[in-house]
């Protein structure tokens, strides 16, 4: 009998001086992939976007639960994107999306830099 | 719960102002301690930063990135600021120097080129880690090396600090890895800096401890020397003769 496939979701919030939209953020993440593991570690990971607030710039991406260190590798590789510079970190991780929808709804406001106005 | 350290923020081109917002930020991503590396000069935007974290509930370790033309500068450089930093970092751009640095035990880590070219010339070997093994000194780590290259040199330069980590594992050298942020965008979560470890395998758990016990295990002793009365670990004046 073939094993059901277990999955991570991972919360994360993005940092750029301007506003990007869920496509920006998407063609970043999986660029970021297939640099560092190629088209064999991008089908490892099997990430999906399930979600983007470009309001709150937090999202969801969802993963493979054996490979959740080369997504979060591959997110904390992102420099830029658009031009301007980026930065991507990971909240939470959960096993499930209502888990993790619950804690990211207390993380709204977190990693609140003043001058950068996030 | 493990506490999480950064030793190695830079200075930012935007001064003070910019220094707050990678202050804020590395205290709302988890961190309990950062260093900042501040130029002799700087003593009083040191202050600053300092009475700035205690607001933010995050320590402030002091930090100086010495880098010697020569031995000897290394030696006058040691002699002069060991007593007013928590942390020292060598630059080791010049084989001498890193030979000397990995053998002095006033030297709290070793830090090398980040340039992929010149990191395969000078780079933590095997006579580097023998030394290292023998004093107090750490391998530092900056993620920001990685994240800098792109493409093929991206690829040789995991290749060289991949055999770096080898090295130091096998002479059980300590491996600190840092952000080496110079602005907010450079700085990553603990667990996301544990992550990029990942990819000059090291396991995760020992991935966590670079950024967590390690760390925070050398400014705890390097403070514990500072402190007034101390003599050796574990020895230090409590009362003097004559004294109530």
């Amino acid at each position: 009998m073939k094993a059901k496939r277990r999955y991570r979701y991972v919360g994360f919030k993005v940092l750029s001086p301007t506003p990007l939209g869920e496509e920006e953020i998407r063609g970043g993440v999986w660029r970021s992939i297939t640099d560092l593991f190629g088209a064999y570690g991008l089908s490892k990971i099997g990430p999906k976007m399930i979600e983007y607030d470009e309001e709150s710039s937090i999202g969801i991406i969802r993963c493979s639960h054996l490979h959740l260190p080369m997504l979060r590798a591959s997110l904390a590789s992102i420099t830029s994107l658009r031009g301007n510079p980026t930065a991507l970190f990971v909240l939470r991780v959960s096993g499930t999306l209502k888990a993790l929808r619950t804690a990211l709804n207390g993380l709204k406001n977190s990693l609140r830099t003043p001058s950068q106005g996030l | 719960m493990r506490r999480f350290a950064d030793l190695h923020l830079r200075f930012p081109k935007g001064g003070l102002k910019e220094l707050e917002d990678m202050l804020r930020l590395a205290s709302d991503l988890g961190y309990s301690l950062v260093a900042v590396s501040f130029s002799p000069s700087r003593m009083e935007e040191m202050k600053q930063a300092k009475a700035l974290c205690s607001d933010l509930g995050l320590d402030l370790a002091t930090r100086v990135d010495l880098e010697p033309k020569n031995p000897g500068g290394l030696l006058r450089n040691l002699r002069r600021l060991r007593r007013r930093f928590e942390v020292i970092a060598v630059r080791c751009l010049r084989k001498d120097v890193a030979r000397q640095a990995a053998k002095d035990r006033r030297v709290d880590l070793l830090n090398f080129p980040t340039d992929p070219v010149r990191r395969e010339r000078l780079r933590f070997d095997h006579p580097e880690a023998v030394l290292a093994s023998g004093a107090l000194s750490a391998l530092e780590l900056n993620a920001s090396t990685i994240l800098r290259a792109r493409g093929s040199q991206r690829a040789r330069l995991l290749a060289t600090m991949r055999g770096e980590v080898e090295e130091a594992r096998r002479m059980e050298v300590p491996l600190i890895f840092s952000s080496g942020a110079e602005s907010p965008y450079g700085l990553r979560a603990p667990r996301d800096l544990a992550s990029l470890l990942t990819l000059l395998d090291v396991e995760w758990e020992k991935a966590l401890d670079t950024v967590s016990e390690r760390p925070l295990s050398i400014v705890e002793r390097n403070r514990e020397r500072l402190r007034e009365g101390f003599i050796s670990p574990g020895v230090r004046v409590i009362r003097r003769e004559g004294e109530e």
